[in-house]
């Protein structure tokens, strides 16, 4: 019942026709379209409390904006991009103040993160009912963007619903407005398999103007496997939407795509979301990552927004050609052990009921 | 279980790389270690590899309350060479890595692969060496965690241009991917014409040092010691721990 309720009034608060005024209202002087074919722009945003649709079009707009005046190609934004948009649910916005001051006050323990808000039937409930008026309303204006602008944009994630399963899902758009295609996340975090999220199952690398590209999400960026299928399939370029789901710490972040990227010799870029939602706090630096050998510092960092929360737009420009010299060159990477991987595979991914010790 | 790791830099003029072994390792016994890892390379700078696995052997019976992981060598054998280490503890040699991986400088000397990740019990810990290059290829280290291996041993030898976030990217990003211990031990200076520089670090998952970073112990020269909580890990296990999280069906094309 409630469920039912929330989408009906969110599917009023985000119909199209709202949005299409909306729009209209901010696309009103076209962009001069130059834009340099291997220059992204990554978005780092705070989550706002908007009041209606026309404050969301709007905060999306300007990151657009941002990004087209600085004549990048391609914007990405981040993970769960429409957490805004929970706020147009009536109530919401003041039960949300209570319980982020709830958790504020009680303060969040890093080695905890927000354990206290897991595990939550109405969340799942929460996100079913979000899930469509959001994902419809992301994609439209999304879509709507990227043809005005005469950009590639990656919507940043939302709720996916397929039958009764539930995805954290982003989508690509290309300069026409069209999809070229959609990414579902393949590992969850604790908190996601609690509302019962469903996983993906692979993913996908496309050929971008800039270079073949692949989107995997936040914590896929966690595993050495994800970035071996990608560059299994010949992509340069590795672009990670992340909220993470925690207070800012250095040495975390480092377990993510930074590591990614020094194993699997590409580009990397991230794009985050921060602030606080219903309790939780969210908090990420948008940035640009490459192996070691070619950043300046010999640190892996291209370039990293100051603060790990605020809205930022880093914009940066990618050198495939010089990538493939640093992998072609670098001294620990690409050796093969095909007795070793072939014999090896069958034994390291294994249940749990196998390997107990592991898990 | 006191682990103790030691970083090489150069040599006092002329004295025998077996003083220095053995100065470490009384060092170690004072402060009651059970274990002590030497760096990458450091076979090499005996007179043979005879030579170095007798005088490893002659140290290990001297010293029998620590279980010894020499650092390596380049180990002939069939008509190959590989780079091997192995643990030897009350003088004799237990359990042999040879490294699975090459890195360019050791392809370019036509240097031979292992096969298998060895993993064994060590004062009843699962325990692995991870030597060298293979803590750049991620796979090795996800299998030893696949294994339930709770301590790594990794001799390093890394060439320059190297830097500290390099190093990183190896075996710290593996003990936070996989959560375990790990001793690493690097070497410092030239070899065959090439230069190598690390730290030498004691690892443990982020949740289980104070710091928060994931390095317990640090150093550029000398010997460092830590007892290695390892109770613990099962707690920091429940806060963070990817591999429950493994999309297994997702890999078929891994490899």
């Amino acid at each position: 019942m409630i469920d039912k309720f929330l989408e009906k009034k969110l599917e009023k608060a985000l119909h199209p026709e709202s949005i299409d005024a909306a729009l209209e209202k901010v696309l009103a002087h076209s962009p001069k379209k130059q834009y340099i074919q291997n220059r992204f722009a990554v978005v780092q945003r705070e989550i706002k409390a908007v009041r209606t649709v026309d404050d969301y079009v709007n905060e999306l707009y300007r990151f657009v904006k941002e990004a087209s005046d600085h004549r990048a190609q391609y914007v990405i934004f981040p993970e769960y991009n429409i957490f805004d948009l929970l706020h147009l649910i009536p109530g919401l916005t003041t039960l949300d103040r209570w319980l982020n001051r709830r958790a504020k006050s009680k303060g969040t323990s890093k080695s905890a993160g927000n354990a206290h808000l897991q595990s939550n039937r109405m969340l799942r409930q929460l996100f079913s009912a979000v899930s469509q008026p959001t994902e419809k309303a992301l994609l439209l204006i999304v879509e709507r963007l990227a043809r005005f602008f005469g950009m590639y944009i990656f919507t940043g994630t939302y709720i996916h619903k397929q039958g009764k399963r539930l995805f954290n899902r982003g989508t690509f758009f290309n300069p026409e407005g069209k999809v070229i295609f959609s990414q579902d996340k393949v590992h969850l975090t604790d908190f996601e398999t609690s509302i019962a999220l469903a996983r993906g199952d692979c993913f996908h690398v496309i050929d971008l103007p800039a270079g073949k590209a692949a989107v995997p999400i936040c914590m896929d960026a966690s595993y050495f496997e994800t970035f071996r299928l990608i560059a299994a399939k010949h992509a340069d370029i590795v672009i990670v939407p992340i909220a993470n789901n925690e207070p800012y710490d250095k040495w975390r972040a480092m377990r993510g795509i930074w590591g990614r990227v020094q194993e699997a010799y590409v580009y990397g870029m991230k794009a985050s979301l921060n602030g606080w939602i219903g309790g939780m706090e969210f908090t990420g630096k948008a940035g640009f990552f490459a192996p070691c050998e070619m950043t300046e510092n010999f640190d892996g960092v291209l370039k990293i927004a100051d603060e790990p929360c605020g809205d930022e737009v880093i914009v940066f420009d990618l050198e495939i050609e010089r990538l493939r010299q640093a992998r072609n060159d670098a001294q620990y990477f690409g050796d093969k052990n095909e007795t070793f991987e072939r014999t090896h595979f069958a034994k390291t991914y294994v249940t749990k009921e196998a390997a107990p010790d592991a898990f | 279980m006191r682990a103790a790791a030691v970083a090489f830099d150069a040599l006092a003029k002329n004295a025998p790389i077996y003083d220095w072994m053995h100065e470490q390792l009384e060092r170690a016994k004072e402060a009651n270690a059970s274990l002590i890892v030497f760096p990458a390379l450091v076979g090499n700078l005996f007179k043979s590899e005879a030579d170095f696995i007798e005088k490893t052997f002659s140290l290990s019976e001297r010293f029998p309350d620590i279980c010894i992981c020499p650092g390596s060598f380049f180990e002939t054998a069939g008509g190959r060479t590989y780079h091997t280490s192995f643990v030897v503890h009350g003088g004799k040699r237990l359990w042999k890595q040879r490294q699975l991986y090459l890195a360019k400088w050791e392809r370019k000397r036509q240097l031979s692969r292992g096969n298998e990740l060895v993993v064994f019990e060590m004062h009843g810990v699962k325990t692995a060496i991870i030597l060298n290059t293979d803590v750049f290829y991620p796979q090795v280290a996800r299998f030893a965690a696949m294994q339930g291996v709770t301590i790594v041993l990794s001799p390093l030898s890394l060439i320059k241009p190297a830097s500290f976030a390099k190093q990183l990217s190896g075996l710290w990003q593996n003990v936070q991917q996989n959560l375990f211990f790990a001793i690493e031990s690097a070497f410092n200076g030239s070899f065959m014409d090439a230069s190598f520089h690390g730290k030498t670090i004691i690892h443990a998952p982020l949740e289980l040092n104070e710091r928060q970073n994931g390095i317990v112990k640090m150093t550029d020269d000398g010997l460092i010691m830590h007892d290695l909580p390892l109770g613990k890990l099962d707690r920091a296990k429940r806060l963070y721990n990817p591999i429950r999280q493994l999309n297994i069906p997702a890999y078929r094309k891994l490899f």
